[in-house]
């Protein structure tokens, strides 16, 4: 799998996700969800778990997305906040 | 809930260059950053201090130096969404790698059991080639890595301190 090919999958994922997580926060919050490309591949209580689900379906790390079912967070602060 | 840290010491350093030298202090954590799929702790002897910091708004925060410094690739299990991260000196958009932090023991029993601490959206990490500055460019571990793990935190500045209880169930 090329570099490009990893990343379109993995934006394939990402928008997945993104249309999934309200139905998705109501029904497992707290979760971890999988997805290769738009395909939603299971679900597991911890990370790791599924992680290890995903190897045993024959997959490389290089072709599933793993996100936890809560709301996506696109920046932080570091340090304080002085704006007026 | 057991305790899991007991009176780790602040990080101290001197600034010589000052005349009279001046010393800042920052309160630190023995950290093990790993690949996210781990199932058994990895070994402590390769923990480095990450600085709590209580004023970060995400989990945790690295230079590409500290993935590499702990055998992690930073060009592999990039998370598809990027972070922008706000400073007071501007904003700037960073990667984020899939991986998760353990926390190791200061308590001889514990000491051969880091406790994994998940990082719930990865790990944000500015990516420069170069080497961070060892006092001011540490790794950061925030608030909501503190509360996912669910610990119990003490800090004592009249001893320059700080201890760590884990939870009794895993909460992560």
């Amino acid at each position: 799998m090329t570099v490009e090919q990893q990343a379109d999958l993995g934006q394939q994922a990402l928008r997945a996700f993104e249309r999934d997580l309200p139905r998705l926060w109501a029904e497992r919050p707290g979760q971890w969800v999988a997805y290769q490309g738009e395909h939603l591949l299971d679900f597991a209580a911890h990370k790791h778990e599924l992680y290890h689900q995903c190897f045993a379906q024959g997959l490389t790390r290089e072709e599933f997305v793993v996100f936890c079912i809560e709301p996506l967070e696109t920046e932080i602060w570091l340090g304080p906040d002085i704006r007026d | 809930m057991p305790l899991f840290i007991d009176r780790w010491p602040f990080h101290c350093w001197t600034d010589s260059t000052r005349t009279p030298p001046l010393s800042h202090w920052t309160i630190v954590l023995p950290v093990v950053l790993t690949e996210p799929m781990l199932l058994n702790p990895p070994s402590a002897t390769t923990a480095t201090d990450w600085v709590l910091d209580t004023g970060i708004r995400g989990e945790a925060f690295a230079w590409r130096h500290h993935l590499i410094q702990a055998g992690l690739d930073p060009d592999q299990g990039r998370l598809p969404l990027p972070l922008i991260v706000r400073t007071v000196a501007g904003r700037l958009t960073v990667p984020v790698r899939d991986a998760d932090l353990w926390l190791v023991s200061n308590v001889p029993a514990l000491r051969a059991t880091p406790y994994r601490m998940v990082l719930h959206r990865g790990l944000p990490f500015h990516d420069v080639p170069t080497r961070p500055d060892p006092e001011f460019q540490r790794p950061l571990i925030g608030v909501r890595a503190l509360r996912a793990a669910g610990l119990k935190v003490e800090i004592d500045f009249a001893n320059d301190t700080i201890s760590v209880w884990t939870p009794d169930v895993y909460v992560s």
